[in-house]
């Protein structure tokens, strides 16, 4: 049982939505920049300390720890507006430092070498928690500092915290056009083993499925990395809303995660959300009559899913968590379900109960939105496993050619062999394996 | 013809019939039997004079009885009357054939001749004058319209003894008159009726009229023609009479000889509202003996005149309208002495008000204005001060008797629901159902406010605001102020139970802490709680619990909750019994004192209660199903992973944990969101209405508790009853509970077996089965037992009455695997 959780944001990706995210909690808990606490902000309603601790002089600070292996990023986020918030502590760049070069096992290494500073943070955080539920990681998993310090991180958490839990938000390559990082199914491959072996639940956000949904909902050609990044803040918020206001039931990660994932490898968790606004553009707009019908079933629709997969005759929900956030009636969403349930806009699986869970959530009565309703979806689908597959084809049409290799070889996992690749593409394939079995009627026995 | 013609006449008459009488021994001379016959022929009334002979042939048809041998007589009969015509010798054959059928045994009854007299006068208008019909008419109307007074039934029985009486007394009379050879003197006029009426009509006794025994009996000697007209007179004596009595009447002398009941006899019959009306009725009395000092004075100045204009007829029109309203108060007096309940008297008034007789609904009007002084007066004590002031008893709003002395719960529900009640049988017809219910609500407001909140000065200033006298004949002036005094009666007591005594905060604290909304708080008390409450009951002490709880509070948002919420959460044990653990004794208490406790009512506390410790009793469940998957997902990343001999046993473990983890989060969901937050809606509606009053608050909030209570609880079915749905679903938990203790076992084992793999012990094959069968017999039972158990609980939900226990089903059953697996499951037992 634990309440609060330690976000660790790295590498470009993870903490360029870690700004984002905390931002977004600031809005809705009434913290200013500077983590003082706006006049208009009470207390008794929400629960600040799951996310943020309180220093000496009441200010509130995130439970955060920023890694990067070069200063850019993090610098630009420290003199924005609301850089005076972080914990100068938590954060750790390399000063004169190159990146990892979009390679896995540069970060991994580098990882290696400054493990112990990390650690020390980690552990001074954990500390000062009362009760430490779990950590999460902010990442991508196509570079280097992401993926492969991510990775090392999530091994080295495993070891550290074993009864502590680890979740991930983790960006996934746009595999369905020509990345500018050529050997990202390498990163792929080798972090998803690390997500596979060492998380116990991972919110899949895949990077064609934002700049889609950033294009459609907020009409615009070209969405800048700042869109879709505020569209994982928005999920991020989202998710963790039931934590952040106390109500019935949902009130710790396990009481989320449990209903979930009934089988410790299918973990891979993939979010729906809707209404999206861009506010500029709706402000003038009258508030919109979206109903809890209209919200639950546009959860369920491919377009509105923040992954891009591929979705077979026979893939199915394993699981569907929906947070309803607004004004929704608890006989509505009854009605809802029964609707959704008699036109069968979801399949479940055969081999045991599953069905639509509901979370009420409360909202932060401190942001005005043009929507009364708006819902979040936490679902494990099976095919989920499709983009594992594209990743492992990915995977082997490089590796077959042996093609840049040579950078991977120079770092000390892959000194001796090339094992690690190997043992990765076996971690993956039987998790393809696990999530096309979840499938059978006869799963149970298998 | 001369008198000595028509004496001797009578003479040889009368010895021809002392020579005929069959009893020679009778007293009569034939002095006395002329006289007799004389009298008979002046008490003819000249108007018969006019009469013909057809006339008086058809009057003697009809009195003789039908009979088969009637034919002959009437033929006779005919040939003599044809017979009598011829006789050219005899004058005036109509007056003689009249005066032959006087003497006739047909007519001998003198009810006949009054009656025919009657007729007579009836039937020939034109001897009256004009006006005096219009007046006749006009009371014989009146009459059919109001109920007849009984005691004026009995005239013709008396009549019947003072006849013979008066044959007695007009023998002696006559006696003397033969002394004094002066015939004529014997007879009565009307002018010396007309001298006696102003006593007739108070039902004083005269020598022509005797009032006894609430009889009047008229003298024989009055002519017939003006016996009806002097019955209509003394009817009026007697309604005059009784009513004189029942004004008079003071019961507290009569019943003083009764002793010792006479203060509850006296109660009992006595009312204001009677009082009031034996004022109107005196009032009425007077008038009355007015109109007859007026009607005196003329009868005495006409007797000087040589024309008298007052005629007994016209005393009967002027006195029509005094007669009726007396009627109608002797029919109000007797309908309210017939009435069992003698408070009713206002309604019984009532029903004459809708009468279509204007005379009768104005004299109801009148008296209702009377008698309802001081029922207003009741009113007004009522709904400006919240006094009952009611010596008799006969108010429509009442206290209870004994209610303070028999009632231990707090003062504020001994003043609102327990003290004052409604007695619908004293509520007047004229105040609306409406209207009663508010004035009752008024009063019960001041008191509630005074003696169950102590707001003293509010009820001061209502009085000095709204302070106005009330009448019945100003009903707008009731409605106005009764509808400015309930509306800030009922916004005041709002105001009280809201800003003073907090009773939505109340409400909010029992739904977050009894019914668990507060996440924070309960998950901290369950972990701080959950080692201790797995130990046997009796090791538990009070002030272990109050300090978890107040950890709980200093740690979650509890913390914020104002001071009188938080010093009503308080931890208890339930009563100890053997062999229980922790978590069956354990239980949240929120104390809830007056004047709240009228709303949250000590039945809701309980209620309240049992719900609670079945929310509690699913936490737990929760909790532990959560520390299962803990079990099952962070063991596979660190502990058992590769380890190959156990890996089947954890995949079993989690896909069933998760059908467990699937059917509690259901079950919650159903409960806290379908129930218990749709009912808060419904009761925020309810108390939030504009025209919400402390009832309104009661009873949506009993309704809340019962809803949740009941649906809460799956039909609340006693626990005891084996095949409820709350049995049912423990027996569930149970089997859950004990999955958990199993996953424990396993993963345990697998911790031993993986560290004595790591550190190369040698292990027995045999000795590893023999710890590890065990185990996975027990998952295997348990999950058998859970599916079983929960596939009866779903038959039994689908096939309720309730429409939310078959949605409840559906939810737990939502992608239908319970049926479908049931079919595979006995398909395979057909395979085999």
């Amino acid at each position: 049982m634990g309440r609060e959780i330690i976000t660790l944001q790295a590498g470009q990706c993870g903490n360029q939505i870690g700004s984002q995210f905390w931002q977004q909690l600031c809005l809705e808990h009434g913290i200013g920049p500077d983590g003082t606490l706006e006049s208009f902000a009470t207390e008794g309603v929400d629960r600040k300390d799951v996310f943020f601790y309180q220093s000496d002089d009441t200010r509130y600070i995130p439970r955060a720890i920023l890694i990067d292996l070069e200063p850019r990023v993090v610098n630009n986020i420290l003199s924005d507006t609301y850089g005076s918030l972080y914990n100068p502590e938590n954060i750790l760049i390399t000063k004169n430092g190159g990146g990892a070069g979009n390679n896995w096992a540069n970060g991994y290494s580098h990882a290696e070498r400054i493990f112990e500073d990390i650690m020390d943070m980690i552990d001074r955080e954990a500390d000062g928690s009362d009760s430490l539920e779990g950590f999460s990681l902010l990442h991508s998993i196509a570079g280097g500092t992401g993926s492969g310090l991510g990775s090392f991180l999530l091994e080295r958490l495993n070891d550290r915290y074993p009864k502590k839990i680890i979740q991930t938000y983790s960006v996934f390559p746009n595999s369905q056009s020509v990345s500018d990082v050529v050997v990202q199914p390498y990163n792929s491959l080798l972090a998803l083993k690390r997500l596979t072996l060492n998380a116990d639940s991972v919110v899949v956000l895949d990077n064609a499925a934002l700049a889609h949904i950033a294009a459609d909902r907020l009409h615009t050609q070209n969405p800048t990395f700042h869109q879709q990044n505020q569209l994982v803040s928005t999920v991020m918020s989202a998710s963790t809303t039931t934590l952040r206001y106390p109500g019935y039931m949902n009130n710790d990660l396990v009481s989320i995660i449990a209903s979930l994932i009934p089988s410790p490898r299918c973990h891979f968790l993939l979010t729906s959300y809707t209404p999206f606004t861009n506010q500029q553009v709706e402000e003038a707009k009258a508030i919109r009559k979206t109903t809890v019908l209209d919200v639950m079933r546009r959860l369920l629709l491919p377009k509105n899913q923040m992954v891009s997969v591929n979705p077979s005759k026979k893939s199915c929900f394993i699981s569907i968590l929906d947070i309803i956030q607004g004004e929704a009636d608890p006989a509505d969403v009854h009605k809802s379900l029964l609707r959704i349930r008699e036109r069968r806009y979801a399949s479940f699986i055969p081999w045991g109960p599953a069905s639509i869970q509901v979370a009420l959530s409360k909202k932060s009565p401190y942001i005005k939105t043009n929507h009364r309703v708006s819902g979040l979806m936490l679902a494990n689908h099976t095919s989920i496993a499709s983009l594992f597959k594209r990743t492992l084809d990915q995977y082997d049409r490089l590796r077959k050619r042996n093609a840049f290799l040579e950078q991977y070889k120079k770092e000390a996992i892959f000194e001796d062999d090339l094992n690690e690749f190997d043992s990765s593409r076996d971690v993956v394939a039987d998790l393809i394996n696990e999530y096309e079995a979840c499938e059978d009627p006869n799963y149970l026995s298998l | 013809m001369s008198e000595i013609h028509v004496k001797t006449a009578l003479s040889r008459l009368a010895d021809k019939y002392l020579q005929n009488s069959k009893n020679p021994s009778v007293p009569y001379t034939i002095e006395t039997i002329v006289s007799f016959f004389q009298e008979i022929i002046h008490s003819i009334s000249p108007d018969t004079f006019q009469l013909d002979i057809d006339d008086i042939l058809y009057k003697i048809y009809s009195k003789i009885p039908p009979e088969e041998n009637n034919d002959a007589l009437f033929s006779k009969l005919s040939n003599l009357v044809s017979r009598l015509k011829s006789q050219t010798v005899i004058h005036n054959k109509s007056q003689i054939l009249y005066f032959l059928y006087l003497l006739s045994p047909i007519s001998q009854s003198s009810r006949d001749v009054s009656s025919h007299l009657l007729d007579e006068s009836i039937s020939n208008p034109i001897n009256i004058p004009s006006t005096e019909v219009e007046s006749s008419n006009f009371g014989q109307t009146r009459y059919d319209q109001v109920p007849e007074n009984p005691q004026i039934t009995d005239w013709d029985e008396g009549l019947e003894n003072e006849s013979s009486i008066s044959i007695a007394h007009d023998s002696s009379r006559l006696n003397r008159s033969t002394e004094t050879s002066s015939v004529q003197h014997t007879l009565i006029t009307e002018a010396d009726l007309l001298s006696s009426i102003s006593y007739v009509l108070q039902g004083i006794s005269t020598e022509y009229v005797q009032f006894k025994n609430e009889l009047a009996l008229l003298s024989k000697r009055i002519p017939v023609q003006y016996l009806l007209q002097m019955r209509a007179l003394s009817e009026t004596g007697l309604l005059y009479q009784e009513l004189k009595v029942f004004s008079n009447y003071d019961p507290s002398v009569s019943q003083s000889i009764d002793g010792d009941n006479v203060s509850k006899a006296f109660i009992n019959d006595q009312s204001l509202a009677l009082q009031s009306l034996k004022s109107v009725i005196s009032k009425e009395l007077t008038n009355f003996l007015a109109l007859i000092a007026s009607l005196d004075s003329q009868i005495r100045a006409d007797a000087s005149l040589e024309k008298p204009m007052v005629t007994i007829r016209r005393c009967i029109a002027w006195t029509q309208v005094a007669k009726l309203k007396l009627r109608i108060l002797s029919s109000v007096v007797n309908d309210n002495m017939n009435q069992e309940n003698k408070k009713r008297l206002i309604q019984v008034v009532s029903k004459y008000n809708v009468h279509g007789d204007p005379l009768i609904q104005e004299l109801s009007d009148k008296i209702l204005t009377e008698i309802t002084g001081p029922l207003y007066e009741m009113i007004e004590n009522w709904i400006y001060k919240g006094e009952l002031v009611d010596p008799y008893q006969e108010f429509f709003v009442k206290e209870k008797n004994g209610s303070e002395s028999h009632d231990h719960q707090g003062q504020g529900d001994v003043v609102w629901k327990g003290k004052y009640f409604l007695d619908k049988e004293l509520i007047p017809s004229f105040l609306s159902e409406e209207l009663v219910d508010k004035i009752f609500l008024i009063g019960k407001s001041l008191n509630f406010a005074r003696y169950g909140c102590g707001d003293f000065d509010w009820a001061q200033e209502h009085y000095q605001k709204l302070v106005k006298k009330l009448s019945y004949r100003d009903p707008h002036s009731l409605e106005t102020v009764v509808d400015k005094a309930y509306t800030e009666s009922i916004n005041h007591l709002v105001y009280l139970m809201e800003e003073v005594f907090h009773l939505t905060d109340h409400l909010k604290a029992i739904k977050k802490y009894l019914l668990l909304g507060q996440g924070d708080f309960v998950d901290l008390l369950m972990e701080s709680l959950g080692n201790s409450l797995d130990q046997p009951a009796n090791t538990l002490f009070r002030h272990n619990l109050t300090a978890s709880l107040e950890s709980a509070i200093r740690s979650s948002n509890a913390s914020y909750e104002p001071e009188y919420v938080l010093k009503r959460l308080d931890a208890r044990l339930l009563e100890l019994s053997h062999g229980e653990t922790g978590w069956d004794v354990f239980t949240l208490e929120y104390k809830v004192d007056s004047p709240i406790n009228v709303i949250i009512t000590p039945y809701c506390s309980r209620q309240y209660l049992k719900i609670f410790n079945f929310l509690w009793r699913l936490k737990r469940i929760e909790f532990a199903l959560a520390h299962s998957w803990r079990r099952v997902n962070l063991g596979e990343r660190n502990v058992f992973r590769n380890l190959d001999y156990t890996k089947f046993e954890w995949h079993f473990v989690s896909c069933h944990l998760a059908e467990m983890i699937h059917f509690v989060c259901q079950l919650q969901y159903y409960i806290l969101f379908e129930v218990i937050e749709i009912s808060w809606q419904e009761l925020q509606l309810a108390m939030e209405k504009p025209n919400a009053t402390l009832d309104t608050y009661i009873e949506a909030h009993e309704k809340y508790v019962t809803s949740i209570t009941h649906k809460g609880l799956l039909g609340g079915g006693k626990s005891r009853n084996e095949d409820s749905f709350l049995h049912q679903l423990h027996d569930i938990l149970k089997v859950i509970l004990n999955f958990h203790d199993a996953i424990e076992l396993l993963y345990n084992f697998s911790c031993s077996l993986s560290n004595r793999i790591r550190i190369n012990v040698p292990i027995s094959t045999d000795a590893l089965a023999a710890q590890y069968t065990p185990i996975k017999n027990e998952l295997s039972n348990f999950t058998e037992e859970f599916q079983v158990r929960l596939q009866k609980l779903l038959h039994g939900l689908a096939s309720h009455k309730d429409p939310e226990m078959r949605f409840l089903s559906v939810r737990l059953n939502y992608n239908e695997f319970y049926v479908s697996h049931r079919r595979r499951h006995d398909k395979d037992v057909t395979s085999q």
